[in-house]
Protein backbone atom coordinates (compact mmCIF):
# COMPACT_ATOMS: atom_id res chain seq x y z
CA UNK A 1 0.00 0.00 0.00
CA UNK A 2 2.68 2.40 0.02
CA UNK A 3 5.00 3.46 2.69
CA UNK A 4 4.28 5.93 5.50
CA UNK A 5 3.88 9.56 4.47
CA UNK A 6 2.14 12.05 5.51
CA UNK A 7 -0.84 12.58 3.52
CA UNK A 8 -2.54 15.98 3.05
CA UNK A 9 -5.55 14.82 4.48
CA UNK A 10 -4.03 15.19 8.00
CA UNK A 11 -6.24 16.76 10.75
CA UNK A 12 -3.15 19.19 12.26
CA UNK A 13 -0.89 20.77 11.30
CA UNK A 14 2.22 18.65 10.64
CA UNK A 15 4.02 16.94 13.06
CA UNK A 16 1.71 14.91 15.40
CA UNK A 17 0.34 16.68 18.48
CA UNK A 18 1.08 15.57 21.95
CA UNK A 19 -1.75 12.48 22.52
CA UNK A 20 -4.68 14.43 24.85
CA UNK A 21 -5.90 12.41 28.24
CA UNK A 22 -9.25 12.87 28.69
CA UNK A 23 -10.26 15.25 31.35
CA UNK A 24 -13.11 15.00 33.94
CA UNK A 25 -14.51 17.06 36.03
CA UNK A 26 -17.46 17.15 38.33
CA UNK A 27 -18.31 19.08 41.57
CA UNK A 28 -20.21 15.93 42.99
CA UNK A 29 -17.72 13.01 43.09
CA UNK A 30 -18.91 10.59 45.48
CA UNK A 31 -22.61 10.65 43.60
CA UNK A 32 -21.40 9.62 40.09
CA UNK A 33 -18.79 7.22 41.91
CA UNK A 34 -21.86 5.42 43.58
CA UNK A 35 -23.43 5.91 39.86
CA UNK A 36 -20.37 4.63 37.58
CA UNK A 37 -19.77 1.83 39.21
CA UNK A 38 -22.67 0.02 37.41
CA UNK A 39 -20.24 -0.18 34.84
CA UNK A 40 -18.74 -2.87 35.67
CA UNK A 41 -22.23 -4.93 36.73
CA UNK A 42 -22.20 -5.13 32.46
CA UNK A 43 -19.06 -7.24 32.95
CA UNK A 44 -20.97 -10.63 33.38
CA UNK A 45 -23.18 -9.96 30.90
CA UNK A 46 -19.95 -10.23 28.30
CA UNK A 47 -18.40 -13.04 29.69
CA UNK A 48 -21.65 -15.16 30.10
CA UNK A 49 -22.17 -14.54 26.26
CA UNK A 50 -18.28 -15.97 25.87
CA UNK A 51 -18.68 -18.59 28.40
CA UNK A 52 -21.53 -19.97 28.43
CA UNK A 53 -22.71 -23.71 27.15
CA UNK A 54 -25.00 -24.62 23.85
CA UNK A 55 -27.70 -25.49 26.57
CA UNK A 56 -27.54 -22.50 28.83
CA UNK A 57 -27.49 -19.98 25.40
CA UNK A 58 -30.51 -21.91 24.66
CA UNK A 59 -32.37 -21.25 27.31
CA UNK A 60 -31.85 -17.77 27.99
CA UNK A 61 -33.24 -17.37 24.41
CA UNK A 62 -36.29 -18.72 25.35
CA UNK A 63 -36.80 -17.85 29.21
CA UNK A 64 -35.85 -13.62 27.39
CA UNK A 65 -38.69 -14.17 24.58
CA UNK A 66 -41.19 -16.02 27.65
CA UNK A 67 -40.20 -12.68 29.91
CA UNK A 68 -41.09 -10.05 27.13
CA UNK A 69 -44.16 -11.78 26.39
CA UNK A 70 -45.15 -11.70 30.19
CA UNK A 71 -43.89 -8.16 30.41
CA UNK A 72 -46.49 -7.10 27.66
CA UNK A 73 -49.37 -9.29 29.57
CA UNK A 74 -48.48 -7.44 32.59
CA UNK A 75 -49.26 -4.07 30.72
CA UNK A 76 -52.16 -5.10 28.75
CA UNK A 77 -53.40 -6.38 32.46
CA UNK A 78 -53.25 -3.22 33.81
CA UNK A 79 -54.65 -1.05 31.11
CA UNK A 80 -57.63 -3.55 31.26
CA UNK A 81 -58.07 -2.86 35.27
CA UNK A 82 -57.47 0.40 34.53
CA UNK A 83 -60.34 0.72 31.89
CA UNK A 84 -62.53 -0.37 34.79
CA UNK A 85 -64.36 -3.19 32.45
CA UNK A 86 -63.98 -6.10 34.85
CA UNK A 87 -65.31 -7.30 37.77
CA UNK A 88 -63.19 -7.58 41.06
CA UNK A 89 -62.82 -11.18 40.72
CA UNK A 90 -61.50 -10.98 37.02
CA UNK A 91 -58.98 -8.58 38.18
CA UNK A 92 -57.98 -11.03 41.55
CA UNK A 93 -57.87 -13.84 38.74
CA UNK A 94 -55.61 -11.99 36.42
CA UNK A 95 -53.29 -10.44 38.90
CA UNK A 96 -52.94 -14.18 40.76
CA UNK A 97 -52.36 -15.36 37.06
CA UNK A 98 -49.63 -13.25 36.12
CA UNK A 99 -48.29 -13.65 39.93
CA UNK A 100 -47.56 -16.87 39.34
CA UNK A 101 -46.05 -16.63 36.01
CA UNK A 102 -43.57 -14.71 37.57
CA UNK A 103 -42.29 -16.27 40.09
CA UNK A 104 -42.51 -19.01 37.27
CA UNK A 105 -39.77 -17.26 35.01
CA UNK A 106 -38.09 -16.83 38.41
CA UNK A 107 -37.85 -20.64 39.22
CA UNK A 108 -36.68 -21.16 35.33
CA UNK A 109 -33.65 -18.07 35.46
CA UNK A 110 -32.65 -19.95 39.06
CA UNK A 111 -32.83 -23.02 37.46
CA UNK A 112 -30.62 -22.46 34.42
CA UNK A 113 -28.23 -20.25 36.35
CA UNK A 114 -29.32 -16.70 34.54
CA UNK A 115 -29.48 -13.66 36.34
CA UNK A 116 -31.81 -10.60 35.61
CA UNK A 117 -29.86 -8.79 33.40
CA UNK A 118 -29.01 -12.46 31.79
CA UNK A 119 -32.19 -12.13 29.61
CA UNK A 120 -31.69 -9.49 27.03
CA UNK A 121 -31.37 -10.21 23.23
CA UNK A 122 -29.63 -7.07 20.80
CA UNK A 123 -31.61 -6.56 17.96
CA UNK A 124 -29.25 -4.58 16.79
CA UNK A 125 -30.63 -1.48 15.16
CA UNK A 126 -34.04 -2.27 16.49
CA UNK A 127 -31.97 -1.98 19.72
CA UNK A 128 -32.55 -4.70 22.79
CA UNK A 129 -35.58 -6.46 23.56
CA UNK A 130 -36.26 -5.60 26.81
CA UNK B 1 -5.10 7.49 54.98
CA UNK B 2 -5.72 11.34 55.04
CA UNK B 3 -8.86 12.89 53.71
CA UNK B 4 -6.57 14.35 51.31
CA UNK B 5 -5.34 10.86 50.05
CA UNK B 6 -8.88 9.20 50.19
CA UNK B 7 -10.03 11.90 48.04
CA UNK B 8 -7.13 11.20 45.00
CA UNK B 9 -8.33 7.92 45.69
CA UNK B 10 -11.70 8.74 44.72
CA UNK B 11 -10.69 10.55 42.24
CA UNK B 12 -8.70 7.94 40.08
CA UNK B 13 -11.25 5.81 40.61
CA UNK B 14 -13.69 7.69 39.26
CA UNK B 15 -11.29 8.24 36.34
CA UNK B 16 -11.14 4.14 36.11
CA UNK B 17 -14.88 4.29 36.07
CA UNK B 18 -15.54 6.84 33.36
CA UNK B 19 -13.10 5.15 31.23
CA UNK B 20 -14.27 2.05 31.40
CA UNK B 21 -18.23 3.51 30.48
CA UNK B 22 -16.28 4.08 27.24
CA UNK B 23 -14.15 1.15 25.81
CA UNK B 24 -16.27 -1.85 27.78
CA UNK B 25 -19.63 -1.14 26.09
CA UNK B 26 -19.34 1.20 22.75
CA UNK B 27 -17.06 1.20 19.49
CA UNK B 28 -16.55 -1.02 16.92
CA UNK B 29 -17.93 -4.54 17.50
CA UNK B 30 -16.99 -7.69 15.67
CA UNK B 31 -18.88 -10.99 15.86
CA UNK B 32 -17.07 -13.40 16.21
CA UNK B 33 -14.72 -11.66 18.42
CA UNK B 34 -12.75 -13.54 21.36
CA UNK B 35 -13.62 -11.09 24.23
CA UNK B 36 -12.85 -10.23 27.86
CA UNK B 37 -12.28 -12.28 30.84
CA UNK B 38 -12.28 -12.13 34.77
CA UNK B 39 -14.52 -10.95 37.28
CA UNK B 40 -15.34 -7.11 38.20
CA UNK B 41 -14.13 -6.78 41.39
CA UNK B 42 -11.02 -7.28 40.90
CA UNK B 43 -10.62 -4.42 38.00
CA UNK B 44 -11.53 -1.58 40.45
CA UNK B 45 -9.69 -3.72 43.81
CA UNK B 46 -6.20 -4.04 41.35
CA UNK B 47 -6.50 -0.14 40.50
CA UNK B 48 -6.64 0.95 44.03
CA UNK B 49 -4.48 -1.56 45.11
CA UNK B 50 -1.43 -0.12 42.68
CA UNK B 51 -2.80 3.42 44.12
CA UNK B 52 -2.67 2.56 47.97
CA UNK B 53 0.14 -0.62 47.87
CA UNK B 54 -1.72 -2.12 50.80
CA UNK B 55 -4.25 -4.63 50.79
CA UNK B 56 -5.17 -3.77 54.56
CA UNK B 57 -5.84 -0.04 53.26
CA UNK B 58 -7.65 -0.85 50.55
CA UNK B 59 -10.21 -3.15 52.20
CA UNK B 60 -10.43 -0.82 55.19
CA UNK B 61 -11.35 2.02 52.27
CA UNK B 62 -13.95 0.12 50.59
CA UNK B 63 -15.35 -1.41 53.99
CA UNK B 64 -18.66 -1.35 53.54
CA UNK B 65 -18.65 -2.43 49.83
CA UNK B 66 -16.84 -5.32 50.20
CA UNK B 67 -19.02 -6.24 53.05
CA UNK B 68 -21.79 -7.54 50.74
CA UNK B 69 -19.53 -9.86 48.60
CA UNK B 70 -18.58 -13.31 49.40
CA UNK B 71 -16.30 -14.51 51.81
CA UNK B 72 -14.78 -16.97 49.00
CA UNK B 73 -14.54 -13.82 46.38
CA UNK B 74 -12.60 -11.84 48.70
CA UNK B 75 -10.19 -14.20 49.88
CA UNK B 76 -9.10 -15.40 45.80
CA UNK B 77 -8.60 -11.64 45.13
CA UNK B 78 -6.45 -11.61 48.22
CA UNK B 79 -4.21 -14.18 47.01
CA UNK B 80 -4.27 -13.13 43.26
CA UNK B 81 -1.63 -10.02 42.10
CA UNK C 1 -2.08 -15.64 15.35
CA UNK C 2 -4.64 -13.41 17.08
CA UNK C 3 -4.42 -9.79 16.97
CA UNK C 4 -5.59 -7.28 19.46
CA UNK C 5 -7.70 -4.67 17.47
CA UNK C 6 -7.45 -0.96 18.48
CA UNK C 7 -9.09 1.04 16.20
CA UNK C 8 -9.47 1.77 12.57
CA UNK C 9 -8.41 5.44 11.38
CA UNK C 10 -7.16 6.91 7.66
CA UNK C 11 -4.06 6.66 6.96
CA UNK C 12 -1.37 8.22 9.47
CA UNK C 13 2.00 8.47 10.05
CA UNK C 14 2.52 5.27 12.20
CA UNK C 15 6.42 6.20 13.26
CA UNK C 16 4.90 7.83 15.94
CA UNK C 17 3.52 4.78 17.35
CA UNK C 18 7.00 2.94 17.46
CA UNK C 19 7.18 4.01 20.61
CA UNK C 20 4.05 3.46 22.71
CA UNK C 21 3.47 -0.22 24.55
CA UNK C 22 0.02 -1.47 24.34
CA UNK C 23 -1.87 -4.48 25.45
CA UNK C 24 0.41 -7.54 27.05
CA UNK C 25 3.27 -5.11 26.43
CA UNK C 26 3.33 -5.62 22.69
CA UNK C 27 3.99 -3.16 20.18
CA UNK C 28 1.23 -1.92 17.82
CA UNK C 29 1.55 -1.97 14.22
CA UNK C 30 -0.26 -1.22 11.43
CA UNK C 31 -2.45 -3.03 8.82
CA UNK C 32 -3.16 -1.24 5.70
CA UNK C 33 -6.46 -1.18 3.55
CA UNK C 34 -6.83 1.56 1.26
CA UNK C 35 -7.83 4.67 2.44
CA UNK C 36 -8.35 2.66 5.75
CA UNK C 37 -5.72 1.06 8.36
CA UNK C 38 -6.37 -1.12 11.11
CA UNK C 39 -3.85 -0.69 14.20
CA UNK C 40 -3.68 -4.01 15.98
CA UNK C 41 -0.47 -5.72 18.31
CA UNK C 42 -0.25 -9.52 19.28
CA UNK C 43 -1.14 -11.28 21.59
CA UNK C 44 -1.59 -15.09 22.86
CA UNK C 45 -5.19 -16.41 22.28
CA UNK C 46 -6.89 -16.23 25.81
CA UNK C 47 -9.49 -13.38 26.53
CA UNK C 48 -8.36 -10.41 27.53
CA UNK C 49 -8.61 -9.57 31.05
CA UNK C 50 -10.50 -6.02 32.54
CA UNK C 51 -7.08 -5.19 34.10
CA UNK C 52 -6.52 -1.61 35.10
CA UNK C 53 -3.63 -1.73 32.98
CA UNK C 54 -4.81 -3.92 30.05
CA UNK C 55 -7.79 -0.86 29.91
CA UNK C 56 -5.16 1.92 30.03
CA UNK C 57 -3.02 -0.05 27.62
CA UNK C 58 -6.12 0.14 25.12
CA UNK C 59 -6.30 3.53 25.63
CA UNK C 60 -2.80 4.62 25.16
CA UNK C 61 -2.42 3.07 21.86
CA UNK C 62 -5.64 4.63 20.82
CA UNK C 63 -4.73 8.47 22.26
CA UNK C 64 -1.35 8.40 20.31
CA UNK C 65 -3.70 7.83 17.09
CA UNK C 66 -5.92 10.38 18.52
CA UNK C 67 -3.15 12.78 18.11
CA UNK C 68 -3.09 12.47 14.98
CA UNK C 69 -5.93 11.42 13.36
CA UNK C 70 -9.71 11.07 14.65
CA UNK C 71 -10.15 6.80 14.81
CA UNK C 72 -12.90 4.71 14.98
CA UNK C 73 -11.83 2.98 18.23
CA UNK C 74 -12.69 -0.72 18.49
CA UNK C 75 -14.70 -2.21 21.68
CA UNK C 76 -12.20 -3.00 24.82
CA UNK C 77 -11.13 -6.53 24.49
CA UNK C 78 -11.39 -7.29 20.60
CA UNK C 79 -9.44 -10.12 19.48
CA UNK C 80 -9.28 -11.77 15.99
CA UNK C 81 -7.25 -13.29 13.64
CA UNK C 82 -6.05 -11.36 10.33
CA UNK C 83 -7.85 -12.76 7.83
CA UNK C 84 -11.33 -11.81 10.16
CA UNK C 85 -10.10 -7.97 10.22
CA UNK C 86 -9.58 -8.16 6.34
CA UNK C 87 -13.63 -9.39 6.11
CA UNK C 88 -14.54 -7.00 8.25
CA UNK C 89 -13.02 -4.34 6.84
CA UNK C 90 -14.02 -5.12 3.36
CA UNK C 91 -17.32 -5.96 3.98
CA UNK C 92 -18.30 -2.48 5.72
CA UNK C 93 -15.70 -0.66 3.66
CA UNK C 94 -18.81 1.88 2.90
CA UNK C 95 -20.14 2.56 6.26
CA UNK C 96 -16.49 2.47 8.20
CA UNK C 97 -15.18 5.42 5.38
CA UNK C 98 -18.66 7.29 5.46
CA UNK C 99 -17.96 6.88 9.59
CA UNK C 100 -14.84 7.98 9.63
CA UNK C 101 -15.59 11.26 7.47
CA UNK C 102 -18.59 12.06 10.28
CA UNK C 103 -15.69 12.31 12.59
CA UNK C 104 -13.22 14.03 11.08
CA UNK C 105 -11.76 16.51 12.58
CA UNK C 106 -13.61 15.82 15.88
CA UNK C 107 -14.08 14.57 19.50
CA UNK C 108 -16.34 13.16 21.69
CA UNK C 109 -17.19 14.61 24.82
CA UNK C 110 -19.22 13.44 27.65
CA UNK C 111 -22.02 14.82 29.71
CA UNK C 112 -23.63 13.07 32.58
CA UNK C 113 -26.24 14.33 34.53
CA UNK C 114 -27.45 12.77 37.65
CA UNK C 115 -31.13 14.16 38.91
CA UNK C 116 -31.27 13.85 42.52
CA UNK C 117 -35.14 15.31 42.81
CA UNK C 118 -35.52 13.28 39.86
CA UNK C 119 -35.31 9.63 42.06
CA UNK C 120 -38.94 8.57 41.96
CA UNK C 121 -39.57 12.07 43.69
CA UNK C 122 -42.65 11.42 45.52
CA UNK C 123 -43.89 8.27 44.38
CA UNK C 124 -41.29 6.38 45.89
CA UNK C 125 -41.79 7.33 49.11
CA UNK C 126 -44.90 5.22 49.40
CA UNK C 127 -47.24 7.62 49.14
CA UNK C 128 -51.17 6.23 48.36
CA UNK C 129 -49.40 2.52 49.78
CA UNK C 130 -52.04 0.07 48.48
CA UNK C 131 -54.57 -1.33 51.70
CA UNK C 132 -52.96 -4.77 52.84
CA UNK C 133 -54.15 -7.94 50.99
CA UNK C 134 -57.44 -8.98 52.82
CA UNK C 135 -59.10 -5.69 53.50
CA UNK C 136 -60.82 -6.47 50.58
CA UNK C 137 -58.41 -6.45 48.04
CA UNK C 138 -56.83 -9.85 47.08
CA UNK C 139 -53.21 -10.73 46.38
CA UNK C 140 -53.87 -10.59 42.83
CA UNK C 141 -55.07 -7.54 42.43
CA UNK C 142 -52.44 -5.85 44.65
CA UNK C 143 -49.88 -7.60 42.53
CA UNK C 144 -51.34 -5.80 39.57
CA UNK C 145 -51.75 -2.56 41.67
CA UNK C 146 -47.89 -2.52 42.69
CA UNK C 147 -47.11 -3.44 38.82
CA UNK C 148 -49.36 -0.19 38.02
CA UNK C 149 -47.73 2.17 40.23
CA UNK C 150 -44.41 0.80 39.22
CA UNK C 151 -45.00 1.44 35.57
CA UNK C 152 -46.42 5.00 36.59
CA UNK C 153 -43.20 5.68 38.60
CA UNK C 154 -41.34 4.29 35.94
CA UNK C 155 -42.71 6.48 33.14
CA UNK C 156 -42.25 9.58 34.87
CA UNK C 157 -38.98 9.35 35.71
CA UNK C 158 -38.24 8.32 32.19
CA UNK C 159 -40.26 11.43 31.11
CA UNK C 160 -38.18 13.72 33.52
CA UNK C 161 -34.82 12.32 32.02
CA UNK C 162 -36.21 13.30 28.15
CA UNK C 163 -37.08 16.74 29.41
CA UNK C 164 -33.48 17.05 30.57
CA UNK C 165 -31.94 15.44 27.44
CA UNK C 166 -34.04 17.85 25.11
CA UNK C 167 -33.24 20.91 27.51
CA UNK C 168 -29.63 20.28 26.97
CA UNK C 169 -29.51 19.73 23.76
CA UNK C 170 -31.26 23.39 23.00
CA UNK C 171 -28.64 24.65 24.65
CA UNK C 172 -25.67 23.06 22.58
CA UNK C 173 -27.17 23.36 18.88
CA UNK C 174 -24.77 25.01 16.57
CA UNK C 175 -21.91 23.69 18.70
CA UNK C 176 -22.29 19.95 18.25
CA UNK C 177 -22.01 18.04 15.16
CA UNK C 178 -24.13 14.72 16.64
CA UNK C 179 -25.15 13.14 20.02
CA UNK C 180 -25.90 9.96 21.20
CA UNK C 181 -28.50 10.00 24.50
CA UNK C 182 -29.10 7.22 26.85
CA UNK C 183 -31.88 7.84 29.13
CA UNK C 184 -31.62 5.77 32.03
CA UNK C 185 -35.34 5.62 34.00
CA UNK C 186 -33.82 4.41 37.38
CA UNK C 187 -33.06 6.66 40.14
CA UNK C 188 -29.84 8.12 40.11
CA UNK C 189 -27.69 9.19 36.42
CA UNK C 190 -30.92 10.06 34.54
CA UNK C 191 -28.84 11.19 31.23
CA UNK C 192 -26.09 9.78 29.45
CA UNK C 193 -24.70 12.22 26.52
CA UNK C 194 -21.90 11.61 24.16
CA UNK C 195 -21.71 14.76 22.01
CA UNK C 196 -19.51 14.58 18.50
CA UNK C 197 -17.73 18.23 18.64
CA UNK C 198 -15.44 19.73 16.26
CA UNK C 199 -11.91 20.69 17.76
CA UNK C 200 -12.10 23.71 16.62
CA UNK C 201 -15.34 24.28 18.07
CA UNK C 202 -14.33 22.88 21.46
CA UNK C 203 -14.14 26.33 23.50
CA UNK C 204 -17.08 27.43 22.39
CA UNK C 205 -18.69 24.31 23.43
CA UNK C 206 -17.25 24.16 26.88
CA UNK C 207 -18.71 28.15 27.19
CA UNK C 208 -21.99 26.57 26.37
CA UNK C 209 -22.10 23.85 28.73
CA UNK C 210 -21.00 26.36 31.75
CA UNK C 211 -23.94 28.22 31.29
CA UNK C 212 -26.16 25.50 30.98
CA UNK C 213 -24.59 24.51 33.89
CA UNK C 214 -25.15 27.58 35.71
CA UNK C 215 -29.12 27.54 34.21
CA UNK C 216 -29.99 24.69 36.62
CA UNK C 217 -28.03 23.88 39.56
CA UNK C 218 -30.47 21.22 41.21
CA UNK C 219 -29.07 19.14 38.24
CA UNK C 220 -25.17 17.60 38.81
CA UNK C 221 -22.92 17.07 36.07
CA UNK C 222 -20.16 14.92 35.30
CA UNK C 223 -18.25 16.37 32.04
CA UNK C 224 -15.14 14.42 30.51
CA UNK C 225 -13.38 14.40 27.47
CA UNK C 226 -11.91 14.81 24.84
CA UNK C 227 -12.79 10.82 24.03
CA UNK C 228 -12.19 8.92 20.56
CA UNK C 229 -15.75 8.94 19.20
CA UNK C 230 -16.75 5.46 21.09
CA UNK C 231 -20.26 6.08 21.05
CA UNK C 232 -20.60 7.27 17.09
CA UNK C 233 -18.73 3.32 15.84
CA UNK C 234 -22.44 1.75 15.28
CA UNK C 235 -22.14 0.77 11.84
CA UNK C 236 -25.99 0.23 11.22
CA UNK C 237 -27.53 3.55 11.43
Amino acid sequence: MGEAVLTVNMEHSRGSQLPVEAEIETAHSKEFLEELRHVTEVLPERINIDAESVEQGLAKLVLTVIEFIRRLLEKQAISRVESGNLTPEQVEALGLALMKLEAKLQELKTQFGLAEEDLNLNLGPLGRLI
Amino acid sequence: MTSEELEILGESELSLLETLDHVLNLGLVVAGEITISVANIELIFVGLNLLVGSTETVYKILGKRLDNLDQSERSTDISSD
Amino acid sequence: MNLYAYCLCQEMDWSTLETVTGVAGARPFVMPYDGIVAVVSKVDGSPIAVTRENVLSHERVISHVFAQTTPLPFRFGALLRPAEIDLYVASNRQALLAMLARVRGAVEMSVKIIHEAGSGGDAAHGRGEPAQAGEGIGRGAMFLAVKQRELAEGKMIEGRAREIANWLAEHLVGVVNDSFVRVRPTAGLAVKVAHLVERRGLDEYREQLKRAREERPELLFLTSGPWPPYSFCDLTT
